[in-house]
């Protein structure tokens, strides 16, 4: 090939003008030979070289057909996608353009760059950004995806906070209907209690007060005892619709550990199946606790229920009674706590599940099997008590409750001694209920225990009773009544009249300081229904304090 | 400046103060509890005042809050999406500085109100160059430096950094960078 001066100028320049545009332009002669390359190829694929068989480096993926560097001059203009044999992965797209005249014309040269779609693969390739040139806009195409698709990431983002944001907001609109449904059922329960525990009251004291007009041989004896049994357990009813809506009073005495955890073991056994099994094992130093028997069953019931429902396959429920010396939550001083553990040998709790397992209506069990609430029922009640509870649990391995109840000891203050009895005979009771049928059969159980009573509708009339020179040694008072309740005549009375022992009884009340026992030592809270002799042995035991 | 930089500052400040820090600088300035979109605009004063009141809260110098900045930027941009974008733009520091206005330039393609500070490269050796940042916000070199020096530990350097303010025509803020060459490797 020969030129004179000017043509060989001015090709050359052509060809330094296309190496500076296209890092990676090369020429292909017309017998099928690399001719000129661009400065790139001698760092990115030295084989790419002069005097080397194009056929040999590249294959032909666009156009389609095309035998090898032979056809080329028939496709100039056309889109061409070259990929380079030595390089796996590696391909050029341009076109090949022709010289003008007779000399250049077959000579082939490439315009065109490394073809990609998306930025992460450019280095993958061992190429940069600068191999790009800025007339190029694939790099900036390039750019522009990345950048993209780092906001769809962003968005991505967002639109799972919103969708986690909704359901908790959902999650949590649920809980408030459930509470607000509870609070209604509470509602009801609580009005319908009152006035169905004092018919109960009623029923009952009539029906204690001819029984005990009656030998045990008589043959209505049986019939009444009867009657009894079905108000108590009418009264039974009430108070696990009270229980449902945590409005259930408690009454916090010492009791018997031994006892106590007796009846829990026999009430829970026949629900446990043949494949659990329950131990019960008690300190022999702890005999008392301080507590409401029946929150003490349901706090037990739960766990050991929960037990078991976390033992698909059979296990060991462990319980066990100790004393122990702990640092109350509200970090006071150090204090004797009877600690009742829980342990089984079940599936144990994942760190979320425990985070939530006393919050209402937080459950893991299958839709149908439980709504959640008899672990917040449990905390609910251990706080009634003036206790703690905690949970230590691993995954596959098993969990414990630990119960923390206040320690007493006991004493015999809780049943009077014969001498007491004696000496409260003729004691003088002040008694106040607004409902005749209930005030009526009580004046006669406390006269036929031996007591003067002094009766009144309402604390006016107790009031008035008192003024007019009734001296009595004890207050007998319902709590909820027209006018003044019973606490505020037992405030009025207090401050007229001195201190006076006081048994508040009502069939339901909203007096949160009544229903959780918690009361000064001369006041005590008995709900209605109950019992003849459990109303006697109560009035004395607050005279004999 | 865009969302991406007030959340990068957000984000610093959570992950080495925690996200009850985060709640006072951000109440100190006087943002609502909302995030930061990386492809909002916002007032540069919105990022002037997260810095403030992180220099505030955290009782140090903006100076220094700046060059954590700059430092915590170069890891921060590559999490949220552009390690790749980074990884193109230079196989060693020199080249990463020289190019980091054409990087800048194809950003602007799709963050079309950005203002991107310019770099420009002299005096380059073996083992040091001359960085010179043109930048219209005032204050920000700090964050220059700490930007440095994140890229120092991308780039597997130990770097020496000196502040060079250049007066005259154009004034801008220059650093003379020196490392060392057994260190320089490239990365890519």
């Amino acid at each position: 090939m020969s030129h004179d001066g000017n043509k060989e100028s001015s090709w050359q320049a052509e060809i330094r003008l296309l190496r500076t545009l296209f890092p990676f332009f090369f020429t292909v002669t017309a017998g099928g030979r690399i001719g000129a390359v661009g400065e790139r190829w001698h760092t990115y694929a030295p084989e790419l070289d002069l005097g080397a068989c194009f056929d040999d480096l590249f294959t032909i993926a666009r156009p389609g057909g095309l035998a090898g560097a032979a056809d080329l001059g028939k496709h100039l203009g056309d889109v061409f996608l070259l990929r380079l044999r030595t390089r796996p992965g590696f391909e050029l797209r341009g076109q090949f353009v022709g010289g003008d005249d007779a000399d250049t014309r077959d000579t082939l040269h490439f315009a065109g760059g490394p073809w990609l779609t998306k930025l992460a693969v450019m280095t993958q390739r061992g190429l940069a950004m600068s191999d790009f040139p800025p007339h190029d806009p694939r790099g900036d195409l390039l750019v522009m995806m990345q950048v993209q698709e780092s906001q769809l990431a962003e968005l991505r983002q967002l639109t799972a906070n919103l969708q986690e944001r909704i359901r908790q907001q959902a999650q949590l609109e649920g809980q408030i209907r459930q509470i607000q449904k509870m609070e209604l059922v509470g509602r009801f329960a609580g009005g319908m209690a009152h006035n169905f525990n004092n018919i109960l009251m009623a029923i009952r004291s009539y029906a204690d007060l001819a029984l005990a007009d009656l030998t045990p041989q008589d043959p209505l004896h049986e019939w009444l005892e009867q009657i009894c049994s079905a108000t108590d357990h009418a009264a039974s009813l009430t108070r696990g619709l009270l229980t449902m809506s945590r409005q259930q009073p408690v009454r916090i005495q010492p009791l018997a550990v031994a006892k106590e955890f007796a009846d829990i073991q026999k009430l829970v056994e026949p629900l446990l199946g043949a494949n659990v099994k329950l131990s019960v094992r008690i300190a022999p130093e702890v005999t008392t606790l301080q507590a409401d028997s029946n929150s003490l069953k349901q706090i037990f019931m739960n766990l050991v229920l929960n037990a078991r429902d976390a033992m698909a396959k059979g296990g060991v429920i462990a319980i066990e009674v100790a004393r122990r010396v702990e640092t109350p939550p509200d970090r006071s001083e150090p204090r004797e706590f009877v600690a009742v553990t829980v342990t089984d040998t079940g599936s144990g709790m994942d760190d979320r599940t425990k985070a939530n397992l006393f919050e209402p209506f937080f459950t893991t069990k299958a839709a149908g099997k439980g709504v959640g609430l008899g672990l917040s029922t449990v905390y609910g009640l251990v706080q009634q008590l003036g206790g703690v509870i905690r949970v230590d649990s691993e995954l596959g391995i098993g969990t414990t409750f630990h119960v923390l109840l206040p320690h007493v000891v006991a004493t015999a203050a809780a049943t009077p001694s014969p001498l007491d009895v004696a000496r409260m005979a003729g004691e003088h009771v002040l008694l106040v209920d607004d409902e005749s049928h209930v005030r009526r059969p009580l004046e006669r159980v406390l006269q036929n225990a031996g007591f003067r009573v002094t009766s009144a509708a309402n604390a006016d009339e107790a009031l008035a009773a008192m003024r007019n020179g009734a001296r009595c040694q004890i207050l007998l008072t319902d709590v909820v009544m027209p006018g003044m309740s019973g606490t505020q005549l037992a405030a009025a009375v207090e401050q007229e009249f001195g201190a006076l022992p006081v048994l508040f009884i009502s069939g339901h009340t909203d007096d949160a300081r009544l229903r959780s026992g918690h009361l000064p030592p001369h006041h005590r809270f008995l709900p209605k229904p109950f019992a003849a002799d459990e109303l006697i042995a109560t009035l004395r035991t607050l005279l004999s304090a | 400046m865009y969302g991406l930089i007030n959340k990068a500052v957000e984000n610093l400040c959570r992950t080495k103060f925690g996200d009850a820090t985060w709640d006072r600088i951000r109440n100190d300035a006087g943002m609502p509890d909302e995030p930061f979109l990386q492809m909002e605009q916002y007032d540069d004063a919105v990022t002037y005042k997260l810095v403030g009141s992180a220099s505030k809260v955290l009782n140090l110098p903006a100076e220094a809050v700046l060059k954590e900045f700059g430092r915590f930027w170069t890891i921060y941009s590559a999490e949220v999406g552009y390690g790749e974008l980074l990884r193109t733009v230079g196989r060693t520091l020199p080249e990463f500085l020289k190019n980091l206005d054409q990087m800048h330039t194809r950003i602007q393609l799709t963050f079309e109100h950005l203002r991107p500070p310019s770099f420009s490269v002299t005096e380059e050796t073996a083992d040091s160059l001359v960085l010179h940042y043109f930048s219209e916000r005032p204050g920000l070199s700090p964050l220059v430096i700490g930007m440095l020096e994140g890229l120092s530990v991308r780039f597997q350097l130990e770097i020496d950094v000196t502040h060079q303010p250049v007066q005259g025509a154009r004034p801008h803020d220059s650093y003379l960078l020196k490392w060392k060459p057994a260190a320089s490797k490239a990365t890519a």
